[in-house]
């Protein structure tokens, strides 16, 4: 994984690739280099669907070896969403196939001159760009399975859906699972348009006569990788709770906190959460039976294996197990309690090539414009159908919720940066409120969520008897999570690393018995540290200021029930995240 | 107050969490605190509650500190293990995170009272999985009009024995019998 391998879908006669050395961006995996490349190399002022900006795909610093959780895939650009940098991640096969192949990065560049549809193929022998328009309009679904059919079961594939092709700023970068199934998608930011203003339908992978990436030090890399793996067997919530439950085992929890947004972001329970939570959703799952009901890897080499597979009352495959937010945003944040109706929108979000989290938002909103009932199911379903079709009313919802209020003059609109809150309300978690304002991605949990603060002692130790203000740990764990997304390391690692420090280092000592390097914890945050700065950078350059920082006025000024609390960090201290 | 007596398929036991999650009543002596009432009273091990219940909820609120939060009638008590997620996180008891909460949402503490009074539990994930089956077999406390609900949403499900007030019913009888009464005393049993 030494190498990136460039391809110029603008060249003069036909598309044409480059592999190139790394060069200065040696060292660098995952969000760290997909950042540091758009950094380094499109102009921030440029159109997100023009020529300049780049796709960059790149598996993280671990991916490709046999370290566990090391599957992510991180998909960098200027996002068409928020005008910002953006780097959304996905699990799935891709990750660990790309660095076996021996690619640190694939960077999409240019821009076709003609209406023209490719894929690519990678493998052993090399890379071949194809002109393919029969696969225009393909649903992710059916795109995979001729893909299938011409190249075999053992593929790969990176696509793109419908939204992607209409370059809508909810589309996603897909990303097919063990099964060869396009359910794990890059989803936030849009940018699957611009994969699909890159003229790139299908990226297929084949790592057939590849192995795994060896480590320096074998002998420490795999001494390293079995406390690392035990540790997060031995935790309670990687050992247990999210192999039972999956992530929507949070429903019955941020309901009872009053913090889960029901009928777009009006109050913080749902009354009929127990129906649509993680225990009856699993309930539901094992009932009806079925290969990897729920329990279930998305990629090989997880061992938490939070995911699950939702068959129908008569065992048809519908979709993957949907995850908390996906739950949350098609469910209660519309008024719906039926997990079959949500799975049948995932499966619509994964098939079209939508964010599940901007979709659901945006149904939320359109409901509220009156579009439809809160509630109402059936309506639900017609409006994501309706971006499947690429009707006038589906390219304005495929466009996310800030464009579909502005249409339809909703006021309370969810959204940071232009992108869709996730399912947890920032009056009732302010400090969660703090990550959405300044989070370089826009509004985005994940943004800070490697728990990691104390360990990682990121602008000093946190003494867990006197917690730190809100800003300083939204800080904190901005910080943490970059450098774990670096690494191309599921973020769920994170919760055995609160607890057990020797997991946290085991994690450090599968990086530095891989490269031969000594890596400590603060290098760590460094590394945290510098790609924040990279993405801030690069955001002031393309026009942010310290007024996109800020969540939208009704958070302050709308009381949430059943607290009736209203978001209190203030704007100073807000604009107090970035002093590191 | 009708007392009724389900006998379902063990494999079905877990269907019933959804119940334990939406909450059930129980007497609980007032003015004691949060650990004295979940181990004294309701039998909950102490081990157990100092490991695995590392989330709890009072009235939606998070609690830190459960030796000097004490309980009232009508408090809301949920039970869960630890959670994913950042907020799952910041919600822990003693959570490092806490201060995310926000200032505007403080913890209930001292709520004083005598004599026994009424709460509803709330069971939640591996929490509902451990001790849940124990409150479904010695019988629950809940609205007769959720359990209503409840078993409309649930058709699929099948009992070997319905029993109310000790005589055998029809389970299609059931929910008409359940507009009658207010509350219901429900018993879970599996063979």
């Amino acid at each position: 994984m030494d190498k990136i391998l460039r391809i110029n879908m603008g060249a003069e006669n036909a598309p044409a690739y480059l592999v190139e050395p790394m060069g200065d961006y040696a060292g660098l995996g995952g969000r760290g280099l997909t950042s540091a490349i758009i950094l380094s190399e499109v102009p921030p002022l440029c159109h997100p669907l023009g020529e300049s900006n780049k796709l960059v795909l790149a598996p993280g610093m671990l991916s490709g070896t046999t370290a566990a959780m090391s599957g992510r895939l991180s998909v960098g650009c200027k996002s068409p969403l928020t005008g910002g940098i953006k780097e959304s991640n996905s699990g799935g096969q891709a990750a660990q196939v790309i660095a076996r192949l021996g690619y640190a990065a694939i960077v999409l560049e240019g821009k076709p001159k003609a209406d023209t549809l490719y894929k690519i193929v990678i493998n052993s022998e090399g890379v071949s760009i194809e002109t393919d328009n029969s696969l225009k309009l393909l649903g992710n679904y059916d795109l995979v399975e001729k893909l299938k059919d011409a190249y075999g079961d053992k593929i790969t594939c990176i696509s793109i859906g419908q939204a992607g092709e209409m370059k809508l700023s909810a589309a996603t970068v897909a990303a097919t699972d063990m099964e060869t199934r396009p359910t794990r998608h890059a989803a936030r930011g849009g940018v699957g348009a611009v994969m699909g203003a890159k003229g790139v339908k299908a990226i297929v992978l084949d790592d057939t006569g590849m192995k795994m990436r060896e480590p320096a030090d074998p002998d420490a890399f795999k001494a390293a990788n079995k406390k690392f793996v035990q540790g997060l067997r031995e935790h309670s919530v990687t050992g247990e709770g999210l192999p039972a439950y999956g992530t929507n085992v949070l429903t019955n929890v941020v309901n009872e906190a009053g913090a889960y947004p029901t009928h777009n972001f009006t109050w913080g329970r749902f009354e009929n959460c127990t129906r649509i939570s993680g225990e009856t959703q699993a309930e539901t799952e094992t009932s009806r039976g079925g290969s990897g009901s729920a329990t279930h890897g998305c990629h090989r080499g997880c061992v938490i294996r939070c995911s699950g597979t939702y068959y129908d009352k008569d065992g048809h495959y519908v979709t993957k197990q949907p995850e908390y937010e996906t739950v949350w945003a098609h469910g209660g944040n519309c008024g719906i309690d039926d997990l079959d109706v949500i799975a049948q929108l995932d499966r619509m979000d994964d098939d079209f090539g939508l964010d599940t989290i901007e979709m659901g938002a945006t149904i939320g909103v359109a409901m509220e414009a009156g579009l439809a009932e809160f509630g109402d199911a059936e309506a639900a379903i017609r409006l994501v159908s309706e971006v499947g079709k690429g009707t006038h009313l589906g390219r304005i919802l495929g466009s996310g919720a800030a464009l579909t209020g502005k249409v339809f003059g909703v006021e309370r609109v969810p959204v940071v940066k232009n992108q869709a809150m996730p399912a947890y309300d920032p009056r009732a978690v302010q400090g969660v409120g703090v990550t959405y304002a300044t989070s370089t991605m826009g509004a985005d949990h994940t943004a800070g969520y490697a728990v990691a603060t104390n360990l990682l002692s990121v602008g000093g130790s946190v003494d867990p008897l006197k917690p730190a203000g809100q800003v300083e740990l939204s800080r904190n764990l901005q910080v943490a999570t970059a450098a774990v997304d670096a690494t191309g390391m599921c973020l769920f690692i994170a919760f055995a690393i609160l607890d057990q420090e020797e997991t946290f280092q085991a994690m450090i000592d599968m990086i530095n018995a891989f490269y031969d390097m000594s890596l400590t914890a603060e290098d760590v945050s460094e590394l945290g540290k510098k790609i924040l700065r990279m993405e801030r950078d690069f955001n002031e350059r393309a026009g942010f200021t310290a007024k996109d920082d800020r969540l939208p006025e009704f958070f302050k000024k709308e009381p949430f029930p059943p607290h009736d609390v209203t978001f209190g960090v203030s704007d100073e201290e807000l604009d107090s995240v970035y002093n590191f | 107050m009708l007392d009724i007596c389900l006998t379902v398929d063990p494999a079905r036991l877990s269907v019933f969490q959804e119940i334990l999650a939406a909450g059930f009543h129980v007497p609980a002596p007032a003015g004691k605190s949060i650990r004295k009432v979940l181990t004294a009273h309701i039998g909950l091990d102490a081990r157990y509650l100092e490991t695995r219940v590392q989330t709890i909820f009072l009235n939606g609120r998070a609690v830190d500190d459960f030796d000097h939060t004490t309980i009232k009638t009508g408090d809301v008590l949920a039970l869960s293990s630890a959670m994913p997620g950042l907020v799952g996180a910041v919600f822990r008891r003693q959570s490092p995170l806490a201060k995310m909460r926000g200032s505007a949402i403080p913890e209930t503490k001292a709520n004083g009272g005598q004599g026994s009074v009424e709460i509803t539990l709330k069971l939640f994930n591996q929490v509902a999985q451990d001790i849940g089956p124990d409150f479904l077999m010695s019988g629950i406390r809940i609205s007769a009009a959720y359990l209503r609900r409840f078993l409309v949403a649930h058709p699929e499900l099948s009992f070997k024995g319905v029993r109310v007030d000790g005589e055998k019913l029809d389970v299609r009888e059931l929910p008409e019998i359940l507009n009658v009464e207010a509350n219901a005393r429900v018993r879970i049993h599996s063979d």
